[in-house]
């Protein structure tokens, strides 16, 4: 089966860099400038987070169309309550906030039921020691059991645990993007992981 | 912080490997009219496909003939690249296994498989038996086919046993695109014909069309036809395409 490999445009953790002045800017430096009306400095915070706004709602949403909604309007309604932000408040955790709440608004609205289908993209990153046919085919099923394990988990352990482990959201901003305390991120993790835990065995087992 | 799973480690490395769907492109800022648009496009379209076609064939938000969801695109879609002739034809436009002829690929794909008289034999055929079994007949440019995006291909015809509710292919087009209803010897289909559009494959199996292979397919006729869902390609006119068309039987 062919697989696309996607443009990797920037990571999700945002390391595509402003250039505004020819050095980066931090978030900080660049959500004060958008307060001062630097269009340009926003739109450098939506292109740092382009791929994380976006896939963090297609978690939500399972549906590209619907999480490219989600995500953009919430970049608008960002930008619109950027002089209600706290300037020393963290930029991502707040995106996020706003990210989840638009794409679970739209799948809401959808009335969708529809199950998340992740897809690994690749047998190894560039840079990887080429494996041989044997371990890249192991490495590959792994993969698929892994990938296939996480679809088999309930809703919303499968959303903790993308947000987590997949987007590498921290537990502040993974409890931001899904709308629960922080508190519950953790107990759903470890409930996530003891399942994800015990379905590998048995796949390795059965 | 405490030290990570075994488990854990593993799901970190996932990350980096998960084919997420393209990011579209959010810059410059704005509320794209053409969100708006795009319903009022759809709406009209199913008010007026609704009277024409059979009940079921217009999926919310979808052109759609059995086999097959069109989607229109708020944004103009990507440029197209040219596809290098580095790998089989088959391999690069995923079209599966080669197949000796046409008689071959039809016992394999479990259909009779129509061949275009207005295109003569193809120069390849090609059979894919999954998610659904497809046979593609290839015709190598000349000067009434010329090539489009691969250098190696002046028409791709491609034939899928399709139920109506299991979609097969996915098609996303841009603004660029046209999209028209026509009629293929008295049965349903859709024409697609300017900027490039995105073809997505495989249905998962929630019914969601994943985006498993993207490819940017030029001016289409779709149609369907007692179960199997027809699909030409070719950098030809709709009326040429509709003459070809007329002649697969």
């Amino acid at each position: 089966m062919h697989l696309l490999e996607y443009g990797n445009r920037s990571g999700v953790r945002g390391v595509e860099k402003a250039t505004v002045e020819g050095r980066p800017l931090d978030d900080g430096e660049l959500v004060a400038r958008s307060r001062r009306g630097d269009e340009h400095a926003f739109e450098e915070l939506v292109l740092r987070y382009s791929d994380l706004a976006f896939r963090t709602a297609y978690l939500a949403t399972a549906n590209a169309a619907d999480a490219e909604d989600a995500a953009l309007e919430a970049f608008l309604k960002a930008r619109q309550a950027l002089g209600r932000f706290h300037e020393n408040a963290p930029f991502r955790p707040w995106l996020l906030r706003i990210v989840g709440n638009e794409a679970r608004n739209r799948r809401r609205a959808a009335g969708r039921r529809e199950g998340l289908e992740l897809k690994a993209a690749r047998a190894g990153r560039p840079g990887d020691a080429a494996p041989s046919p044997e371990a890249a085919v192991l490495a590959a099923e792994r993969r698929a059991e892994l990938l296939s394990a996480l679809e088999r988990l309930e809703p919303d352990f499968r959303q903790v645990v993308a947000c987590r482990y997949l987007l590498e959201l921290d537990v502040a901003e993974t409890a931001a993007a899904l709308g629960i305390p922080e508190g519950t991120v953790k107990s759903r993790l470890s409930r996530a992981l003891e399942r994800l835990r015990q379905q590998m065995e048995a796949a390795v087992h059965g | 912080m405490a030290e990570l799973s075994p488990l854990e480690r593993e799901l970190f490395a996932l990350g980096p490997e998960i084919a997420w769907p393209p990011t579209p492109r959010f810059t410059p800022l704005r509320r794209r009219r053409s969100l708006v648009d795009r319903r009022l496009v759809i709406a009209l379209l199913a008010a007026v496909l609704a009277a024409a076609l059979a009940a079921g064939a217009v999926a919310a938000g979808y052109l759609h003939v059995p086999g097959v969801n069109i989607q229109r695109s708020s944004r103009p879609l990507p440029a197209p690249t040219k596809n290098l002739p580095t790998t089989s034809l088959g391999e690069r436009l995923d079209l599966g296994g080669s197949e000796s002829s046409v008689a071959a690929a039809a016992a394999d794909a479990g259909f009779g498989v129509r061949v275009p008289a207005g295109l003569g034999q193809p120069d390849q055929v090609f059979f894919k038996a999954a998610p659904v079994p497809v046979v593609t007949l290839v015709y190598a440019p000349r000067p009434d086919l010329p090539a489009g995006s691969d250098p190696d291909v002046g028409a791709l015809f491609m034939e899928f046993r399709s139920a109506d509710s299991t979609p097969f292919l996915g098609k996303l087009a841009g603004t660029g695109t046209r999209i028209e209803q026509v009629s293929v010897g008295g049965t349903q289909g859709v024409w697609l014909e300017g900027a490039p559009h995105e073809v997505f494959v495989e249905p998962s199996p929630s019914g969601n069309l994943a985006p498993d292979r993207v490819r940017l397919a030029g001016n289409t006729l779709l149609w369907y036809r007692d179960g199997v869902t027809y699909r030409l390609e070719a950098n030809v006119t709709k009326e040429r395409a509709l003459e070809i068309a007329g002649t697969a039987r």
